[in-house]
């Protein structure tokens, strides 16, 4: 008796078309008219603004009502799932499609999953993945989606020609399209195509383009304004909620406007580098506000910024939650520049706005003392940072390389890394498991004569400390550092030295390591 | 003249805390987990060395009472309770703070 009834009210549930009541009336016809193509661009714009876990079941049992079958319904539902934000359901989906043992690979599916490697910071696998083009490299050469994929891969992966070629026939083929620029845009100004550039800034330009991957390439070539305020349109990105706490976006955002009085929290937003950087500017807001300020931040750095602002609190932050404290609006921490009106000339603390807590000083200073021993130098060296970061692989480099530059002489080298090799030469010392806390990195940082790094927390952090630093770029690398000399806008302690041309670290790490260090202490 | 702590006074549950707190900034309960290496095992006890200094400057001005030192205990135990520490670490610290207190 209960079987019949169940059956019965199902059945009238479908009659009365509830199967379709998920879906907006553009998509359900998009899906009839049964063109991939054009239920694929509806269902983008719908699902990117209805994000939820069922949007590729509802479109698929949908569209197979209307008929579809075989790899195109595959297809769309594993596009409906991209869009929908369920990047592991929808590399499942693709995975197929793409597998070592597949002749004939479909292009869709393989530009799908390299995204979704791409955007969860697999890089070598996204590489791997789209070098397997092979035969249809003629099919991929006319597919912008394609070879925006192989561009931004290829630059993360360091494979720089591939890049180059990629990002000039992207725009060739689709010159007016805005993501397809700003993408070639930010990898040609670090490519250096002079031509190119300008090209595609007068294009971006006159369609009015004030997108975040806009903002950060122009902020390298100087224009500082312009680029904070494209940076600040980074709240519409889909990615978002990697970077910031998305338990706060349904509150009201400060966009600038007078606050006095009221109470402001400011979310630390990306690394823990950008959090040290941004912490510069917690006493001009804390000024301007008139109120209180909170600070939520990643729980290493909480206790020095506890220490050194003492007048703000500061939280751990718990992404997905909001924090317990009570606010009245929130901001992001990458905002302060545009919303506090920063130039260059007017950016605070560049002689150092950080100090470390004495209660751990004490110990450190013991430490480095007992480790040191006779030595006339103590240098402090990091030189990789965290795989899964998008820029890694040319940021970092590689520990052999390194090593094999590092003079033997009266300096002791003190690794500042929490990842070390098993065996370090011995002049080298490596307390990566006594740094518990960020304060443990500072302290340890200011008994030192001199810090050599790539780019990772730890410049950020020692020049926050105006603690002399040498920072190792790669050829005309990062937002933040310009793209040429030594000087830089945020912190006067940090000589940065780049790569005379794209992968060379050895010309570099000979200047540096054998005979500017050697200089600089007068051994 | 040296301070004996009253029955009432709030002073050992205010030192508790102030401890507490300076442990928890320099390891906090997150940091449990590295104690399977030797770096992290020699800086907690940095960490210890420096409570043991605080714990004797506070005995030396106020000399807690036997009520005073079972209160401070009590409140240092809890206090590392509700901050998230293990059962294991609270109940080695504690045992470590009562014994330092008590009389020799």
């Amino acid at each position: 008796m209960k079987t019949w009834r169940a059956k019965l009210f199902s059945n009238l549930a479908s009659f009365f078309g509830k199967k379709d009541d998920d879906l907006p009336f553009e998509v359900i016809k998009a899906i009839q008219s049964k063109d991939l193509g054009l239920a694929t661009c509806v269902v983008q714009g719908w699902a990117s603004n209805n994000k939820s876990e069922r949007n590729g079941e509802v479109v698929g049992k949908v569209a197979a009502q209307y008929g579809w079958l075989g790899v195109d319904l595959d297809k769309l539902i594993v596009f409906t799932h991209y869009y929908s934000d369920q990047v592991a359901i929808a590399y499942e989906g693709a995975k197929k499609y793409i597998g070592e043992g597949n002749k004939d690979l479909d292009i869709d599916m393989l530009t799908i999953a390299g995204y979704i490697l791409y955007r969860t910071n697999n890089f070598i696998p996204a590489y791997q993945l789209i070098r397997r083009v092979g035969d249809a490299e003629a099919e991929v050469s006319e597919r912008p989606d394609f070879l925006m994929l192989r561009s931004l891969v290829c630059w993360s992966y360091g494979d720089v020609e591939r890049a180059r070629v990629s990002t000039k026939r992207m725009v060739e083929l689709s010159p007016q399209d805005q993501v397809i620029l700003q993408n070639a845009f930010t990898i040609q100004v670090e490519l250096g195509d002079e031509d190119e550039i300008d090209k595609i800034r007068g294009t971006l330009e006159g369609l009015g383009c004030r997108g975040y991957a806009y903002g950060l390439p122009l902020i390298a070539l100087g224009e500082f304004e312009l680029g904070y305020s494209c940076i600040d349109s980074r709240f519409h990105y889909t990615e978002l909620e990697r970077y910031i706490n998305p338990a706060l976006l349904p509150f009201p955002r400060w966009q600038g406007e007078d606050i006095a009085g009221k109470t402001l929290l400011v979310t630390a937003e990306q690394g823990l580098g950008d959090t040290i950087q941004m912490a510069r500017f917690f006493p001009m807001l804390q000024q301007r506000l008139g109120g209180r300020l909170t600070v939520e931040a990643q729980r290493e750095v909480v206790p020095l910024l506890q220490e050194n602002f003492p007048d703000i609190e500061v939280v751990s932050r718990q992404l997905g939650q909001v924090p317990r404290v009570s606010f009245d609006l929130w901001m992001a921490s990458m905002s302060l520049p545009f919303l506090l009106g920063i130039r260059p000339d007017t950016i605070p603390g560049k002689a150092g706005y950080l100090r470390s807590t004495p209660e751990v000083a004490d110990y450190w200073q013991k430490r480095v003392s007992e480790l040191a021993g006779i030595k006339r130098a103590k240098v402090g060296v990091a030189w990789s940072g965290q795989p899964n970061h998008r820029s890694d692989r040319r940021r970092s480099i590689p520990w052999e390389k390194f090593s094999s530059y590092l003079p033997q002489s009266d300096i002791i080298f003190f690794s500042l890394q929490t990842s070390v090799p098993g065996i370090l030469p011995s002049y080298m010392v490596s307390v990566s498991e006594e740094l518990i806390t960020l304060a443990d990195t500072a302290a340890l940082i200011d008994q030192l004569d001199l810090v050599i790094t790539v780019d990772t927390s730890v410049v950020h952090l020692a020049g926050a400390l105006g603690k002399p630093t040498w920072l190792l770029l790669p050829y005309r690398y990062e937002w933040r550092w310009g793209l040429q000399g030594k000087n830089n806008n945020w912190y006067d302690s940090v000589t940065v030295f780049r790569q005379e041309s794209h992968g060379d670290w050895d010309g570099l790490l000979k200047l540096v390591l054998k005979h500017n260090l050697i200089e600089y202490f007068g051994l | 003249m040296r301070f004996v702590e009253s029955l009432f006074s709030k002073t050992p549950n205010e030192f508790a805390t102030q401890i507490v707190e300076k442990i928890a900034r320099q390891f906090p309960p997150e940091s449990e987990k590295l104690l399977a290496k030797k770096g992290a095992q020699r800086r907690l006890e940095g960490v210890i060395e420096l409570v043991v200094k605080d714990l004797d400057d506070f005995q030396g001005r106020y000399q807690l009472n036997w009520l005073g030192k079972a209160r401070f205990g009590n409140a240092f135990r809890w206090q590392l309770v509700d901050r998230g520490y293990s059962k294991e670490f609270v109940e080695a610290l504690t045992e470590g703070v009562v014994r330092h207190l008590a009389p020799r």
